[in-house]
């Protein structure tokens, strides 16, 4: 009698549920296995939207802040440079030249930070454990800096129109200067644990590859595009708030893996460090705050401002009926493009791969669902 | 426990072990990891080393409900999110509490909108509420500590009716 | 002298203090103090006024002038506001433009930054289809925009790109606009059996699908 050698498998449906440790929030992936192998993954978002374009179009345009502080809530600060952005071009605003530089330098800490938080839950979830806890050391020091300028620790309502709500506070610039003498040390000791750990290269070299033109056509951007090859920067591209002015590098990948991603997300914080330097040498003196009027009523028209935030190309699309309150404020949202693009990178890897993919692509639930 | 629950008048047996049991219980709560929204990263900071939560006995965050027995909502809770924590409560073992960290969990926040949920008390019931957007992790550690003091009052004594 | 000083400036201070009479107050203050100079009375500047934003119709846009005659019949208007191009076309030219926008080698459009939609309630064509593209090649962003009434179908693009896959998805669950040739057109960020769309103007923002909650949640009584 012949016996089967081969078991007779079927593709089998597991639930990465909406409460999960590794999913960056509040994200569901259904994904079809054949034995370990990841044949299929569909994403169901939409635990967390909270209506926030609808409740943009009732308030006015200041109003409206805090609730994109609160999309994405590990970059506060960027968020509200593009709105901002975006509202003081409709209105015909001047940022007097220091609270520019000031606000250059507080998106970068912003960078810095977020970058840091994605290293701690990247790095936890694929099992280091100590590099969580030294993220979170140097992530205080700058929650500490955001404290002391804007008052709040995570959702900072950063900046005014105009400019800031008010000048640096003693102390700062020294603060300033002790964070950025210290903090590429501080990287070097992450590198030293993970860059060339057998262990780290085993899990994310390799892993969710995806070439220069395919990561263009699924809408990527960010260090999710820039891991293939493409260059391709906001603040080259087209400088906005006065990045021309600074001198930074762009770090590129080759491979288009995870682990590509990951050098160059730390690269990316070198490199902000870098900026913040020359921001702090050359500050100039003068007011922080412009001229705006009391209420913001800009012209019948559109304005489409983009950034780049840590996470990638950051949009504002404000639509004005001459109101004061905008008649759609739309945000383009640079991880939801990536999260599409998770049911391309995870076929045919294993099932833990799926959970280093879903951090290389660096979600936050509160920005794709808004 | 359930021999001894509720048959005796308050006296020195009961109180002792009261005192044991709600010091077990107070010093190990072991929450599940379920952050939602912005309160989850100052919940994740808490849990780091600069406002340690593990010297209260509270690190270990568990991934399964199963295993917990503190559920910490954190973050806003909208309709299509209720209908998971419903079935995450459900889930956990006798004793269990929750902390509704934050504005959003509380009263839903600033987010008074069509898929916002205006409070997790409608769907379970909370213990402590914790106020702020998002509270500071000194906040959250203060009402770990108000919850332990709400354990402290438990008793197996027969409650005055 | 600081002395006969002080006590003439504290009855000076007497004086003025609780006084509300303008003519006394300043014969007093005239008497003691010393007269300032004076100033010349400020030249007022003349008010620039700001130019108000406003669209500007353009003739000579490149990127349009490259289209396939076929396509750019389609093309109703290419205009400006505050340098960004805008360009409205009907409804039935979109697919094509689009597929030349990306294939003609000179334009190569092949990054959509976002597919959205806005709603001008009481239009007879109601919703107004808004692309956001851009080039590598040129480094130019473009925005391409539509018309189209409540219940017409659009159709997809997302067979040119494959971004606009999640984003067309979007639009359809805030606004229940329709769109022909996506590969799988349902909810996104709603339930998936929510009943209304909640971006459209004459949806109320703290509207709840009361049947929905009901099905699947159970409500308790909050504590008072």
């Amino acid at each position: 009698m012949e016996q089967a050698t081969v078991l007779d498998t079927k593709v089998l449906e597991v639930n990465m549920g909406p409460q999960h440790p590794s999913t960056h929030g509040v994200l569901r992936v259904k994904l079809k296995l054949d034995g370990e192998k990841v044949v299929d993954a569909d994403c169901v978002i939409g635990y967390l939207h909270r209506g926030v374009e609808k409740i943009s179009e009732n308030r006015s345009y200041i109003n409206g802040v805090p609730y994109y502080d609160r999309t994405d809530y590990i970059a506060a600060v960027s968020n509200v440079y593009g709105y901002l952005l975006g509202v003081e071009k409709m209105m015909g605003i001047e940022v007097p030249e220091r609270a520019r530089h000031i606000r250059i330098m507080m998106t970068e800490f912003n960078r810095i930070a977020s970058h840091l938080l994605w290293l701690a839950t990247h790095a936890i979830d694929i099992g280091a454990m100590t590099v969580f806890l030294y993220c979170f050391r140097e992530r205080e020091e700058i929650l500490k800096l955001f404290e002391s300028l804007f008052g709040a620790r995570l959702t900072t309502h950063a900046f005014r129109v105009a400019g800031l709500w008010k000048d640096l506070p003693a102390g700062f610039e020294q603060a300033v200067r002790d964070f950025i003498n210290e903090f590429p040390h501080r990287v070097d000791e992450y590198e030293q644990l993970l860059t060339n750990n057998r262990i780290w290269l085993a899990r994310t070299q390799g892993i969710g590859v995806i070439s220069g033109e395919e990561a263009i056509d699924w809408g990527l951007s960010g260090p999710v595009l820039r891991g293939s090859g493409v260059d391709y920067d906001v603040r080259k591209a087209r400088p906005y708030g006065g990045y021309e002015e600074f001198e930074f590098d762009v770090p590129l990948g080759e491979n288009g893996d995870t682990y590509d991603r990951y050098v160059i997300r730390i690269e990316e914080m070198r490199q902000s460090c870098r900026i913040i330097q020359q921001v702090i040498d050359g500050l100039p003196d003068g007011p922080v705050r412009g001229k705006a009027p009391r209420t913001l009523k800009p012209a019948v028209g559109e304005y489409f401002s983009t950034i780049e935030g840590p996470r990638g190309e950051l949009g504002y699309y404000i639509v004005s009926d001459g109101s004061v309150q905008p008649f759609r404020v739309r945000i383009r949202p640079p991880t939801f493009i990536s999260l599409q693009a998770l049911r391309r990178l995870v076929k045919g890897h294993l099932m833990a791969d799926v959970i280093a993919i879903i951090g290389t692509l660096d979600i936050v639930l509160g920005e794709i669902d808004r | 426990m359930g021999l001894i629950e509720n048959r005796m008048e308050k006296n020195v047996i009961t109180t002792t072990v009261d005192s044991v049991f709600n010091w077990a219980r107070k010093s190990s709560l072991w929450p599940m990891t379920f952050g939602l929204a912005c309160c989850a990263i100052e919940m994740m900071a808490t849990g780091a080393s600069r406002f340690d939560m593990d010297r209260f006995g509270a690190g270990i965050f568990r991934p399964s409900p199963r295993q917990s027995d503190l559920i910490i909502i954190a973050g806003t809770v909208t309709l299509k999110m209720a209908e998971v924590i419903q079935r995450l409560y459900d889930q956990m073992p006798d004793p269990k509490w929750v902390i509704s960290m934050g504005a959003c969990s509380s009263a839903g926040g600033p987010f008074d909108t069509y898929a916002t949920l205006q409070g997790v008390d409608k769907v379970i019931p909370v213990d402590v509420y914790i106020p702020g957007c998002p509270p500071r992790p000194e906040a959250l550690l203060y009402g770990l500590m108000r919850l332990q003091d709400k354990i402290d009052e438990m008793t197996i004594a027969k409650k005055a009716s | 002298m600081s002395d006969e000083e002080k006590p003439k400036q504290n009855s000076e201070a007497q004086k003025t203090a609780g006084k509300t009479d303008l003519k006394e107050e300043s014969a007093v203050a005239e008497e003691g103090a010393e007269k300032p100079p004076v100033k010349d009375k400020p030249v007022p500047k003349p008010k620039v006024k700001k130019k108000i934003p406003s669209y500007e119709d353009v003739d000579d846009d490149p990127v349009f002038q490259k289209l396939n005659e076929k396509v750019a019949v389609s093309v109703l208007s290419v205009q400006k506001f505050l340098d960004q191009s805008i360009c409205t076309v009907s409804l039935d030219g979109l697919y094509e433009l689009m597929v030349d926008l990306r294939d003609n080698a000179d334009l190569d459009f092949n990054y959509l930054v976002d597919v959205t939609a806005l709603d001008y309630l009481g239009d007879e064509q109601r919703f107004c289809l808004v692309y956001q593209l851009y080039s590598y090649k040129l480094g130019r962003l473009i925005r391409i925009k539509t018309r189209a009434a409540e219940d017409e179908v659009v159709p997809s693009v997302s067979s040119i790109w494959k971004t606009a896959d999640w984003l067309e998805r979007e639009v359809y669950d805030l606004f229940g606009i329709e769109f022909s040739g996506h590969p799988d057109l349902r909810r996104i960020l709603l339930p998936d059996d929510w009943h209304g769309y909640p971006l459209r103007k004459d949806y109320d923002i703290k509207l709840q699908d009361q049947a929905w909650i009901s099905s699947h949640l159970k409500i308790r009584k909050t504590p008072v």
